[in-house]
Parts: structure tokens; C-alpha cells; sequence
């Protein structure tokens, strides 16, 4: 048996010619469309009504797409195919929006028909590779996305957003002049959702604003396509999208925790795309006819309205390249608000007293409330504003990450962790701090063994899976298949893989406890909780939720 | 496959003996691994399996062809239980012989051998899932582009995307592209191979989700 250095799973050679059969599941499972169309190819020379088919495109979640002759005219055209009812429904939409539009940037949908019991959208058809096919120097890249921008805005002005703008669906006609399709996730600007797409998150995860992952809708506008061209230009300067994963779960995580990593292109270029695709969509450009203009800006080379690195903090500049000293503000700030400061050597007090001064306001005398938190959150921004992209502000953000920890602040901690690892994807520490504290979530959602697993939770679970392997963290997966067999009434088999990990690991324990509990043995339960509780006291509340079970 | 499971009904032997070659060259293999881990000996785990795909095709041909079915998988793994558990039937149905059915139970006794301890039926389901795998890579074939994706998941020391991009000649953004075809080539055809062992195609996804989890 050999163990996979991806994965760390033990498999035979022999099984699968030498390769890993779960890493390569893993690979089926991630390109897996949210549902699987059963649409039989249609053969060359097959005829639809007026067209004939002449070969097949491209094949997709949402339909497969044809080149053919629209005998009639004689022209080339691309025939989108789908029998599914509800897709219909889209299709009728789309060509309804598209017809609307007749821009140079925008391919435009000719026919909408039915033959043979085959419903088909017929389209002009663009010879050229997408744009996440395709390598563009940066200033072609700036040049094809102010287009799009533009060809963007004459859709906004006819009431018609995109929502699913990615490099996918931006063709580069004879490989220079774009042109956008797909305008299937469309809807009318200011319609009401009367049609649902159950199930899949609108538009594609690495290019979707947070408003549309995270499926609050009342909250598209304008602005989320806004961000789209903020990622699709990313990805054009950087070769791979802003956000990636091994599971839609992972990305969209990302898309909502996370930075962008930085962009190794020019300043102006890399302002724009942070601009376009702030979280804050208020920080965004307000129209995409505004970040067209922009664009023509940087490359006109005249100054941008976007904004590079802020104006530096006095005390920010004190603290750069003295990593000692971040660090240890870091924790005079946190000591602060839990109103350790006095025990400190001195030295350091005196440094990091202007900054505990601004927490002493707000901070409370009996566990951390809510306001000096926050208090705390926005100095650390202050600082980190001066630091950025240097290794001390990786060093604070990691702290940052403890620190609420230590504070029970769970949320903000993966928040923090997350951003850690944008900087540095494979820093094992971050990678197995949150991944514990996804497994703390992840316990909290599973409940007992007979409660149905909630979709958070499958999401979460697999998402810990992931890390776990990432980090190569054994006691992490062996804690992680103990959960599972627990969860699945398996208290004995989850006993007999913590034996592996039981040891210093306060989450061992507690399961240990909680598998004692679930085989009736009282005594060994508490003295398992115990001591989780001696190594990591954060797991009091959930210790007591266990006691108080039953 | 339903298909094949239809054709076992056939009025003629020599269609049904086919049906009979082609269902059990399918799936053969998880039958085995089932019954191995029951505890068979070899011997008598040879002539179960082969017992067994003689009783299954039997009965499946004066069976309601309208009954709905669901998975294949699962529905064979129940007939499966239910036969390893009828003694009568199975001492009868081992009486009665197989006949000649040759499949190379040495390889697959030998991978047996080195597979994890799973429970019977876990153990169908692992061989299924490979099985499935198999299949479907071997219809990938060969190719830069595929054999990079090999190198890229080869158990125990894998390619990185500097290597792969020397041995497919070209830059190492394109690497990730290349691989990402292939990775969509290869679930179109598990998605192939599993389609027709469900019922339709809003089935497809999940089978394959399970599939993945019993190679966990």
C-alpha cells in the first residue's frame, strides 16, 4: 500500500494503474455540474428546421452548444440545445433580454426555435477562444475589458443585467475584439424573482459579487456586475481567477471572507480591480460606465479616480519593519482590553500605550464585550493599512487570529486565519487553526447521530477535509473521520481512530468524552471533557452543552 | 445496465447467454469482493459469484419488466444479500453450477487482498466505485493532455506544474487549463458510465457522490 502525498489516503497501485482513486474522485466530484444533462450529441449533418448541424462547441451544465448552417441565409450560426422545460424558460428570457441588445461587444440571439421535439436558441456564431482561454498582454487586457464595460453599460441602459459575467462567456472574436454571450442568468433590472434557479448559486462562484453567493438577491444591481469586470480584468492581468478552491464550498468561503491575492500588474490596473470587486458594493465603481472611464484613464496614462494604499498612519510608519514590535502591540492591545496591560514589562508598555489608549474607552471590565472588540478590529486595520503586503502584516494577522481565539471570537478568527492564507495559501499553522475551528462549527451543527446533516454542515464537513489534507494533518483527518463515525452511531469505531489522536489534542478529548457519554460510560465522559477543558478551556461552551444533553 | 438486464429476458439463450457475459464482465467484481469478505474461501466465493449472476439473470427474466427499479447498484447489492442469505437457494444454485464463466478472479482476488477491511458491503461499494473509474479512464486514453492529468494525480509522488509544463511544452499557465479539459472529459465519462445504472438523469450527480464517498 502506498500513501498519496496529495491526499494521505493509503491506496493500492495496482488498483487504478499507479494512480490515487481518491484524489482523482475528488476530481470528478469537483467538475461535477449541479445536475447532470442527459442530452444525447446530435450528429453532424442532423437537420433542425432551418439549420444543419456541423459540429459540436461546447458542452455545459446548462445545454450543449452546436455550429451550424442556417440553410435559408447560408450563414454559420451557433445553435444552443436544451429539452429541459425549465431551462426553456430561461431561454425564452434570454432571447427576450438579448434581443434588446444590439451592441458590437454583445453576440446577438437571432431565433429562438423547436424541431423534432429539440428546443434550440440560435445565435451568431464567434470564432475565437474565451477569455480564460486565451493570454492577453496588460493593456490588451485593460482595452478588451473597457469594451466589455462599455457593452455592459448599453445593457444596464436597457434595463438588462448579466449576473453571470465570466472570462467563459467573453469570446475573442479572431482573438482581439470581444464579445459577450450567455445571457441566460439575465434578468430585467428591478423585476421581481419570479423564476428561481433552485439549488444553484446564481452566476459562477470565483467571478460572483458576495451579494449573489451569499443569495441575498435584493441586493444585485448594476454594482454586481460591476464586480464581474473587476474579476474577469483579475483574471485577464493575473491568468487565473481572484478566488480558487477545490470545492464551490472553499471559493465561495473565500468570495466572502477574503482578499483577492495581490495583483503582480501595474498599480493603476491593480486599483481598478480593487475597486471594482470591494466587498462593500457602495465602494464600488457606481456604474460600469464609470470604470470604462477609469480604464480609458490608465491607459491614456492620466491619473485614476481609484485609490491607491492609503495615506500611512503616523504610528504605522513607527511599526514597519520593526516585527518585534507589531507583534508584541498586537498583544499589548489585546492584554489591554482584557485589562492585562499592567503586568507587561515595561519597555513595551510604553511603546504600545498610544494604542491601548484608544481601547481603555471602550472596553469593559467583565468579559470582552461586543464594542471593544470592534474597537480592537479597527486597529488592527489602522495598523495593517501601513504593513500591507510586508511580512509583518502577515505576522499580524495571524495574531489577530489568536487573539480571538482566545476571546471566543470564532467568526472574526477564521475571517482573520483566511486572510493569512491569501497571502500565503500553504502556511500549515493558519490552515489547521481554522480548520479546527470549522470543526468546532461543524460539531456544533451535527448534533446527535439520529439528526438529519444539515447542507451547512455536509459543506462544512467537506470543506474540513480538504484542510485537513492540505495541512497534512493526520490527528486532524483521524478527528475528522471520528466525527463522522460518531455522528453515524459509531461510537466504538470513532473510540478506536481517536486512539490515534488522543493525546495533547483538547478536540480529541472531547469526542472521547462524547462517545464515553453515547456508551453509557458517565465517569470516563467527565474525566475526558476534564481534561479537553485543561488544554483548551474555549471548548467550556461546548462541554456544556454536552453535559447538559440528555 | 437496465438495458442489458431487458436483453437477459430475451426468448433466445444464445442473447441471453451475451446478456448474461456482458452484466456479469460489468460487475463481477463487487460480487466477489462481497462475498470474500464474508468469510468465503476462494473456491467457494468463485462459484457464489458465478451461482449468483445464473440465479440473478434467472429471475430478472420472469420478473415485471415495469417494476421501477431506482439504482442498479443498490437494487443488485439487495439481490445479492438476499441470495447469500437464502441457504437453500444458494446451495441449490451452487449444485446447479454456473457454468463456465471466465473472469480472471486471480487479479481480482489478489487486489482483494491488499484492500482496506471494509464490511461486505462498503467492499461492494469501493470495487464498484473503482470499477466505475477504471472504466472511464480507460476511455480517456492517451494523449499528452491525459497523460499529464495521470502524472498530476500518480499516487505517491506526483507531478508538479513545472514538470508537467516541460513535458507538454508549454507555459505553466496553460498547464491548469490543459488538466481542467481533461478533469471535464474524464466526469463527462464517469457520468457516462453511472448514467446507465440509474433510472435518469437527475440521479446521476448523487450516485456519483456516493461513489465518491465509499472510496473515503
Amino acid at each position: 500500500m502506498t500513501l498519496c502525498e496529495r491526499c494521505g489516503s493509503e491506496a493500492d497501485a495496482g488498483d487504478l494503474d499507479g494512480l490515487c482513486p481518491r484524489c482523482v474522485w475528488t476530481q470528478v466530484v469537483d467538475t461535477l455540474p449541479a445536475r447532470w444533462d442527459d442530452e444525447p450529441s446530435l450528429d453532424e449533418g442532423r437537420r433542425l428546421g432551418d439549420y444543419t448541424i456541423l459540429g459540436q462547441v461546447a458542452r455545459g451544465g446548462m445545454g450543449v452548444v452546436y455550429r451550424a448552417r442556417q440553410e435559408s441565409v447560408g450563414r454559420e450560426v451557433a445553435l444552443k440545445v436544451l429539452s429541459d422545460p425549465d431551462a426553456l424558460a430561461r431561454f425564452r428570457r434570454e432571447i427576450a433580454l438579448s434581443a434588446k441588445l444590439d451592441h458590437p461587444n454583445i453576440v446577438p440571439v437571432h431565433d429562438a426555435g423547436e424541431a423534432d421535439g429539440v428546443h434550440f436558441l440560435a445565435m451568431a456564431f464567434v470564432e475565437g477562444p474565451t477569455l480564460d482561454e486565451a493570454r492577453l498582454a496588460p493593456r490588451a487586457a485593460l482595452e478588451v475589458v473597457r469594451k466589455l464595460a462599455l457593452a455592459v453599460q448599453f445593457a444596464h441602459d436597457r434595463g438588462v443585467l448579466h449576473r453571470d459575467l465570466k472570462p467563459g462567456n467573453v469570446i475573442l472574436a479572431d482573438g482581439r475584439e470581444p464579445r459577450i454571450t450567455d445571457f441566460g442568468l439575465a434578468r430585467e433590472v428591478g423585476a421581481s424573482p419570479s423564476l428561481t434557479v433552485s439549488g444553484i448559486a446564481m452566476g459562477t462562484p470565483p467571478y460572483a459579487a458576495p451579494e449573489l453567493v451569499s443569495g441575498r438577491l435584493e441586493d444585485v444591481d448594476a454594482r454586481t456586475d460591476v464586480y464581474a469586470l473587476g474579476a474577469v480584468l483579475y483574471h485577464a492581468l493575473a491568468g487565473r481567477p481572484p478566488f480558487e478552491g477545490r470545492t464551490a464550498g472553499e471559493v465561495i468561503a473565500r468570495v466572502l471572507a477574503e482578499d483577492p491575492p495581490p495583483l503582480a500588474a501595474d498599480p493603476d490596473a491593480a486599483a481598478i480591480c480593487a475597486k471594482a470587486m470591494d466587498k462593500d458594493r457602495a465602494a464600488r465603481y457606481a456604474s460600469a460606465r464609470e470604470m470604462a472611464d477609469d480604464l480609458e484613464r490608465a491607459l491614456a496614462g492620466r491619473p485614476i479616480v481609484a485609490r491607491r494604499a492609503g495615506a500611512l498612519d503616523r504610528l504605522a510608519r513607527r511599526v514597519r519593519g520593526n516585527r518585534a514590535l507589531s507583534v508584541m502591540i498586537v498583544l499589548c492591545a489585546v492584554l489591554a482590553a482584557l485589562n492585562l496591560l499592567p503586568y507587561l514589562p515595561k519597555g513595551y508598555v510604553r511603546q504600545a500605550r498610544s494604542i491601548a489608549d484608544r481601547l481603555e474607552a471602550a472596553r469593559s471590565k467583565s468579559p470582552v464585550d461586543a464594542a471593544a472588540v470592534r474597537a480592537l478590529d479597527r486597529e488592527f486595520a489602522d495598523l495593517r493599512r501601513g504593513v500591507v503586503g510586508t511580512p509583518e502584516d502577515r505576522d499580524l494577522l495571524y495574531e489577530m487570529a489568536r487573539c480571538h481565539v482566545q476571546l471566543n471570537q470564532r467568526v472574526r478568527a477564521v475571517e482573520y486565519l483566511s486572510r493569512r492564507l491569501a497571502q500565503e495559501p500553504e502556511f500549515a499553522p493558519a490552515i489547521e487553526a481554522r480548520a479546527r475551528l470549522w470543526l468546532r462549527e461543524y460539531l456544533e451543527r451535527r448534533g446527535m447521530p439520529d439528526e438529519p446533516e444539515s447542507p451547512a454542515a455536509r459543506v462544512i464537513g467537506s470543506l474540513i477535509q480538504e484542510e485537513a489534507a492540505r495541512a497534512r494533518s493526520a490527528t486532524l483527518s483521524a478527528l475528522l473521520a471520528a466525527v463522522e463515525d460518531h455522528a453515524s452511531g459509531r461510537p466504538a469505531e470513532a473510540r478506536n481512530k481517536l486512539g490515534i489522536s488522543i493525546g495533547s489534542d483538547p478536540g480529541a478529548w472531547f469526542l472521547d468524552g462524547r462517545c464515553a457519554r453515547m456508551l453509557g460510560r458517565m465517569a470516563d465522559a467527565e474525566r475526558s471533557f476534564e481534561r479537553a477543558l485543561e488544554l483548551d478551556p474555549a471548548l467550556q461552551a461546548m462541554v456544556e452543552k454536552e453535559r447538559s444533553r440528555k | 445496465m437496465w438495458t442489458l438486464v431487458a436483453r437477459a429476458r430475451d426468448a433466445s439463450p444464445e442473447r441471453r447467454r451475451r446478456a448474461l457475459e456482458s452484466l456479469v464482465a460489468l460487475y463481477w467484481r463487487p460480487v466477489y469482493w462481497h462475498v470474500r469478505r464474508r468469510g468465503e474461501p476462494v473456491e467457494d466465493a468463485k462459484d457464489l459469484t458465478q451461482a449468483f449472476f445464473a440465479d440473478f439473470l434467472e429471475r430478472e427474466s420472469v420478473a415485471d419488466a415495469s417494476k421501477e427499479r431506482g439504482r442498479f447498484r443498490a437494487y443488485l447489492r439487495a439481490s445479492l444479500t438476499h441470495f447469500l442469505s437464502n441457504e437453500f437457494d444458494r446451495r441449490s444454485a451452487l449444485k446447479r453450477g454456473g457454468g463456465a464463466l471466465t473472469v480472471d478472479f486471480a487479479s481480482a482476488e489478489a487486489a482483494f487482498a491488499k484492500s482496506p477491511v471494509d464490511p461486505p458491503d462498503k467492499a461492494f461499494e469501493r470495487r464498484w466505485a473503482l470499477d466505475i473509474l477504471k472504466r472511464a479512464l480507460d476511455r480517456l486514453g492517451g494523449g499528452p493532455d491525459a497523460a499529464a492529468f495521470r502524472r498530476h494525480l500518480a499516487l505517491g509522488g506526483a507531478a508538479t506544474y513545472k514538470d508537467l509544463a516541460a513535458a507538454l511544452g508549454c507555459a505553466e499557465h496553460d498547464v491548469a487549463n490543459r488538466l481542467h479539459r481533461v478533469r471535464r472529459r474524464l466526469m463527462e465519462l464517469v457520468a457516462e458510465e453511472v448514467r446507465g445504472s440509474v433510472a435518469g438523469p437527475e440521479d446521476v450527480v448523487d450516485e456519483v457522490r456516493e461513489l465518491f464517498r465509499s472510496i473515503l
